[in-house]
């Protein structure tokens, strides 16, 4: 039997330091992720809820990486320093992390980026985009094979949402002046 | 009714052709099964028992005749001729290749149709009251508000991946006939002192492993308010919902766990910050979709016309129709008439392609072209000229769509069951069938009145078996189908869940208890009373009795 | 007794595991495992990953004068289609 999530777990962390996908094309990853007791090394890095405090003093660019079950609101001290929040998918039926980076971007107005990690899967893609994810770490298939399709399927959407796109509702009412 | 415009029309359209991606890399092996079933799984389509099954949606039961043609076709190309319709007023096909589902969703946006999340652990197609536009007690015509819901929820992608399914259900009677009391979010429409419109929202109801009547958390929501709200309810939910125990994560289980009042509070708070939200903007959209559903172009009509009268009086069978199968409209002269697709012995809600054909030709000519589907696995042509019913009444005799049961004991709602479902433990379909079989005699069934006989093959409870008058839960008892008994439940504005009457009974004898129970009623009621209200005077006790003495 | 079932992926169709280990419409042609069916369903497995078939499963049969048999009502309707 397959064991998909472990698989994914693993590939993500090894491909953290490496590329990732952003705006359309996959770039080195500039930041380290520093885990468990690890010591926190100058330079860009990303550390765990727990040791923000700890590196928030550092002057480089800071990035922390939530669990899913993470109030996200206990950020809303430190995000005008941040640079990265990290949001993952442990697997990806599991859409916690949709709303948690909605809420980063809605109701604290956050502008860095929100990457996501974990399974994250390319025909999930769009709704990640759509709820205010800008990175990803993708756990399968060819990144910007997947972020093109991604954001070619659909020409117009019907939900207001974290992205630039006007939802259909508005677009009726502009046509009808 | 409303009618797509060209948003809409692309929208279906590269919904088709993505999930005919989606098919093709699964069928090529890109992806893997645990990948593609939530993706399917949002385009309707199931894996069952024989085949792939499509639960085609049709929106808050509304459909016009070029759309139930569309149905019938789709049946006949893809499937073997027939369809069923279901207690979420969908339409299932049991037979469908996969390889084939592409094309078939095609032709259903051909017809400005969808399946889209008709499964899968997100916002469910959104159900109405069936006489929705023409029921005289109506406060506002619901469908207007779920459309608006339809349209939001369609790919939302902050709730496309929930903890689990959820389903919303819009009434605007106080006369629910749309089970919202037995809905992840139930919304009443009503009117506040001032006159204005708006809605008693009712959350965590549903029925399943848990049944549980849905708690009020806001006596008066503002229209304008409808989608922050909702919204707010379904993130509180997304990220407070379980998902450690599949049994356990429904909205129902997290509104027990923390209280309604928390669960208000809750609602209110996020609900508070996002208060200025556009999605509060949209009384354009509502005015824009309220337009398709204004009053039609009903002509003057003869609420005792002499054709009706004369017919009535001299065939006793059209008698009988009428009186079990209309009921009032708004406009005088005009009735809304349900056409029952339980006929004896038959399968509770399935049709076949000619059927549907005929329906629609019907409604074509006689019902502004307009149908509906009823949660109850009926169908419905809600603006009939009493005048029309002799010709109408006609026609469904020829096609055997003629039972004059509506609300009786015949007239059964069934899922599957184990004949086609791979959740099921026991067979539900031919209960049903033995049951009206049974009570085929037309003046025992219109004597003993409205009976609202549920049921399910599982404890999924798709047959809502805990709010039937009388409900039937198969179990299976070491490889042999037995039935639960519950009595007592409804799902109208009085939400009862029903009581657990005794031990299970063999598939042998379910039959006759039903008919011992009912026998029961028809010794004990006094003067009017229902099954019902016999068994809330009553209680249990003598209903039992009769249940499980000895033959 | 046991056999192999599961629905091929292109169709849905219910297909069982043959002594050839190819799938078969028919139960009939079930080939049936007296002990451990362990190494058969993983053998089946392959065709999973190879996109052919989903939902592999052991079942219980019985031979009749026919073939194999399903034992369970669930299994029976899976072979024979529903009962109405």
């Amino acid at each position: 039997m397959l064991q998909p999530d472990r698989i994914y777990a693993a590939k993500s962390d090894e491909t953290l330091t490496n590329l990732i996908l952003k705006g359309g094309v996959e770039i080195p990853d500039r930041f380290t992720r520093i885990t468990g007791d690890e010591p926190i090394m100058e330079g860009p890095v990303i550390v765990d809820l727990g040791r923000l405090d700890a590196a928030i003093g550092a002057n480089h660019p800071l990035g922390v990486a939530l669990a899913n079950t993470d109030d996200v609101s206990v950020l809303a001290p430190y995000l005008a320093r941040l640079d990265v929040v990290v949001l993952h998918f442990p697997k990806f039926t599991d859409g916690r992390a949709y709303s948690q980076a909605r809420i980063l971007r809605q109701q604290f107005g956050y502008r860095g980026e929100i990457r996501a990690t974990g399974q994250v899967l390319p025909d999930q893609l769009a709704f990640m985009h759509r709820c205010g994810f800008d990175a990803f770490v993708l756990a399968k298939g060819d990144p910007v094979t997947a972020w093109d399709r991604a954001m070619t399927t659909f020409s117009r959407h019907y939900q207001p949402a974290s992205d630039t796109s006007v939802p259909a509702f508005i677009r009726r009412r502009e046509n009808a002046k | 009714m409303y009618q797509y415009d060209q948003i809409d029309r692309n929208f279906v359209d590269e919904r088709v052709a993505q999930f005919r991606d989606q098919i093709a890399r699964r069928l090529s092996g890109e992806l893997t099964e645990e990948e593609f079933r939530p993706l399917r799984l949002t385009n309707g389509l199931y894996l069952q028992l024989h085949a792939y099954m499509l639960r085609i949606a049709i929106p808050y039961g509304t459909l016009n005749s070029r759309q139930l043609e569309t149905l019938a076709e789709i049946a006949r190309k893809y499937d073997r001729g027939y369809g069923h319709f279901t207690t979420r007023q969908n339409l299932q096909l049991n037979w469908i290749r996969l390889d084939q589902a592409g094309d078939a969703l095609a032709d259903l946006a051909d017809a400005d149709m969808h399946a889209l999340q008709t499964s899968g652990n997100c916002i469910r197609n959104v159900t109405a009251d069936h006489w929705a536009g023409v029921a005289p007690d109506e406060v506002a015509d619901p469908r207007v508000y779920a459309e608006l819901i339809r349209q939001w929820s369609s790919l939302h992608p902050e709730f496309s991946y929930l903890p689990r399914k959820f389903k919303i259900a819009v009434t605007g009677s106080p006369a629910d006939r749309a089970a919202t009391r037995v809905h992840d979010i139930g919304l009443v429409l009503k009117r506040d002192d001032a006159g204005q419109i708006g809605f008693e929202v009712i959350v965590g109801g549903g029925l399943g492993r848990t049944p549980m009547i849905g708690k009020t958390i806001r006596d008066f929501l503002p229209e304008a308010q409808l989608l922050p709200y909702l919204e707010a309810i379904l993130r509180v939910y997304n990220l407070a919902g379980r998902r450690d125990n599949m049994y356990k994560a429904r909205i129902k289980i997290l509104v027990h766990e923390i209280g309604t009042e928390e669960m208000s509070r809750r609602v209110e708070a996020e609900f508070a910050k996002n208060i200025d939200s556009v999605l509060a903007n949209v009384q354009d959209e509502v005015a824009r979709i309220a337009s398709y559903f204004t009053k039609l172009p009903y002509g003057p009509s003869d609420p005792n016309p002499e054709s009706y009268a004369l017919r009535r009086k001299s065939d006793p069978a059209f008698r009988r129709w009428v009186i079990s199968n209309t009921f009032p409209h708004k406009i005088a002269g005009y009735c809304i008439a349900e056409i029952s697709l339980k006929p004896t012995g038959g399968i509770p809600g399935d049709a076949t392609s000619a059927q549907m054909i005929a329906v629609a030709a019907l409604a074509r000519q006689y019902s502004h072209d307009e149908l509906r589907v009823t949660h109850t696995q009926n169908l419905v042509l809600p603006h009939v000229k009493m005048s029309d019913l002799p010709a109408i009444y006609d026609v469904l005799a020829a096609q055997k769509l003629d039972a004059p049961n509506v609300n009786k004991v015949g007239d059964i709602i069934a899922c599957p069951g184990l004949d086609y479902c791979a959740l099921a433990n026991a067979r539900s379909i031919p209960v049903a069938q033995r049951i009206s079989e049974r009570f085929a005699d037309v003046d025992r069934a219109h004597d003993l009145g409205e009976v609202k006989i549920k049921i399910s093959g599982c404890i999924n409870a798709c047959g809502h078996h805990h709010v039937g008058h009388i409900g039937l839960l198969g179990v299976d008892k070491n490889g042999e189908e037995f039935y639960q008994i519950t009595l007592g439940g409804s799902e109208a504005a009085d939400a009862t869940i029903g009581t657990l009457l005794g031990p299970a009974i063999s598939s042998d004898q379910i039959v006759d208890t039903v008919e011992k129970i009912l026998t029961a009623y028809a010794d004990l009621r006094q003067g009017n009373e229902r099954f019902l209200d016999t068994y809330r005077r009553l209680g249990a006790k003598p209903f039992k009795e009769r249940a499980y003495a000895a033959a | 007794m046991q056999s192999l079932t599961a629905n091929r992926l292109d169709d849905g169709a219910v297909v069982y595991r043959t002594k050839l280990e190819t799938w078969s419409r028919n139960v009939h042609d079930a080939a049936v495992f007296e002990n451990d069916a362990s190494a058969a369903l993983e053998e089946a497995g392959s065709d999973v990953i190879r996109a052919l078939v989903v939902g592999v499963e052991l079942i219980d049969v019985t031979m009749t004068d026919t073939g194999t048999t399903p034992v369970s009502l669930r299994e029976k309707i899976r072979a024979f289609g529903p009962t109405i």
